[in-house]
């Protein structure tokens, strides 16, 4: 079972993600601002991370920046971006080993995304 | 740092709910806008909790929806194949359904035949061998099944006989691609879980907005279809009134394709190649009959009239806002690659490449058909003569790649072409 850090200041959109990756099989962990994130990876334990870019204290960007400089994310990292301000952003993210997903993101895809960098897909979530 | 943010819903919300609060889901912008809720009772929370759960699951399906959309719109400018377009729809449900397969089959009228023609299969769940009867079952069933509830989820046995899966389930819908036409069906297998009514929703709207999507494209095939008919019968109009040239704007057409196919041009020039070489000779409408119906050779002054058919040609389709890009090579199909030509004497690429293929097509057919001064050239004779006009009146690289295309037609050609290269007319020297 993985560890998948979500860094998300919109609560709403925060919980939607930590239910969608929780009922798929995967522990989750949550912050709201960039700080948190950051310091959530160092405490350790975390193989992934899903984050948005506009987040109070630290962007997703310089987040990613730091954790990747750190060693802190083994598995690499998910951005999550609205489709208007994508194009700018991807090569930022690309050039960090991230990948870039659009806002509204699809679950599916984003679960697909995560299931592919682990490695192999999740043992279901018990019911 | 405030701790409480860093420790899974769960857990957090059980401490919320220790200490008698419970944190707003929909809470305001920021980190610091979750308000102190009074406390609620055990039943109130747990119906919070479920309220929450559902909206959540809401939000998922909704984005679901969201995105194939944006994908559908963003890819269907550039499909114009209604097979592209189902494929696309298939493989998007498969990745959100989570499904082991998704199948569209047609709307076919005898049950063995419903896993063949228009059947798409993605995913790695394919229909077992002899499930003709078990899909066709399917396909009436959602056919017969009323409007509001048209996507459902079926049962086990008719599961096993599609699929053979003991465990599998399989969710159908019709999609409707087209106006007074059966619909066709499409079907999803999951095996690890079953479908929920969440699934039927997306289902049903995918269907639903990619039914939209293949009936508009259909309308744009039909239309097209029809100018195609339109132009087609009009030409035979032309073709008809000279005798010696009948089937010839078919054929000239046709050819001209081919070798632009073999000068490697996109599809769109294909397909503008194809009209010009139908259209090239409708200026042949304003020349006297008795001038191109003649017996024996013409005049100089019959000559000049019916030089001026390109220009004709021209004029004629000059209005057709659709037809502007085949026009340039309309005229030019009787320039000559040395300036020897009409109306304007133009030389080498100062005459398009369309006007060069269609000069070269229209010689060859020319030759190959009877004159009223002699009988057709065989195809060898016919093939010869334009290798001599090559670098003079004829493009040297469009005769290479018009050889090219005679050669393969002289081994196997299209039922159209039968006539011309079929049955070698014999030479009359």
């Amino acid at each position: 079972m993985a560890t998948i850090l979500v860094a998300e200041d919109d609560l709403h959109i925060l919980r939607v993600i930590s239910l969608w990756l929780k009922r798929n099989g995967h522990e989750v962990a949550e912050a709201r601002t960039g700080p948190e994130a950051l310091a959530r990876l160092r405490a350790g334990g975390v193989d992934l991370m899903v984050t948005d870019v506009n987040m109070p204290g630290m962007t997703g960007l310089d987040l990613l920046a730091t954790a990747t400089a750190e060693g802190l994310l083994p598995r690499g990292a998910i951005v999550l971006t609205s489709r208007c301000d994508q194009q700018e952003i991807a090569d930022a993210v690309r050039a960090q080993g991230g990948l870039v997903h659009p806002k509204p993101f699809s679950p599916s895809r984003l679960l697909a995304t995560i299931e592919h960098k682990l490695g192999a897909p999740a043992a279901p979530a018990a019911t | 740092m405030d701790e409480r943010l860093m420790t899974p819903l769960k857990e957090r919300t059980e401490a919320e709910r220790e200490r008698g609060a419970v944190a707003t889901a929909c809470g305001g912008p920021g980190p610091a806008a979750i308000p102190e809720a009074p406390p609620v009772s055990e039943r109130t929370y747990e119906r919070l909790v479920l309220e929450n759960e559902g909206l959540a699951e809401e939000v998922l399906r909704t984005y679901e929806q969201l995105n194939v959309i944006f994908d559908v719109t963003a890819q269907v400018a550039a499909l114009t194949d209604a097979q592209e377009v189902k494929r696309l729809l298939c493989d998007r449900l498969c990745a959100m359904l989570r499904a082991q397969g998704v199948w569209c089959v047609g709307g076919a009228e005898r049950d063995e035949d419903f896993l063949l023609g228009d059947s798409l299969v993605c995913g790695d769940c394919p229909i077992e061998a002899g499930a003709h009867a078990g899909v066709a079952e399917l396909a009436r069933a959602v056919r017969a099944a009323p409007t509001g509830r048209r996507v459902q989820v079926r049962t086990i046995p008719l599961t096993r006989a599609i699929c053979g899966a003991a465990e599998a389930q399989l969710m159908a819908g019709p999609l409707v691609d087209g106006e007074g036409t059966e619909p066709l069906t499409v079907c999803a297998v999951r095996c690890k879980e079953p479908f929920t009514a969440g699934d039927m929703m997306l289902l049903d709207s995918v269907l639903t907005y990619g039914g939209h999507v293949l009936r508009n494209l259909n309308l744009v095939e039909r239309l097209k279809r029809t100018s195609f008919e339109a132009v087609r019968a009009l030409v035979n109009a032309i073709d008809k009134k000279d005798r010696y040239t009948c089937g010839h704007s078919e054929r000239v057409g046709i050819l001209a394709r081919l070798t632009g196919r073999e000068l490697k041009l996109p599809a769109e020039e294909l397909q503008d190649l194809e009209w010009a070489g139908l259209l090239h000779d409708i200026g042949k409408i304003g020349i006297p009959e008795e001038i191109l119906n003649k017996p024996g050779r013409l005049t100089e002054a019959e000559y000049a009239i019916v030089k001026e058919h390109p220009q004709m040609s021209y004029d004629v389709l000059q209005p057709v806002a659709s037809l502007s890009r085949v026009l340039e090579a309309v005229v030019q199909h009787h320039e000559n690659y040395d300036g020897t030509g009409y109306p304007k004497q133009l030389r080498g690429d100062e005459i398009s490449l369309a006007g060069r293929v269609l000069h070269v097509v229209d010689v060859f057919d020319a030759l190959t058909s009877h004159r009223s001064y002699r009988a057709a050239y065989d195809v060898d004779r016919a093939m010869k003569i334009i290798r001599q006009d090559a670098g003079t009146k004829l493009d040297p690289r469009v005769v290479a790649c018009f050889a090219t295309v005679v050669e393969r037609l002289q081994r196997s050609r299209p039922p159209e072409l039968e006539e011309l290269f079929g049955t070698p007319v014999q030479e009359s020297h």
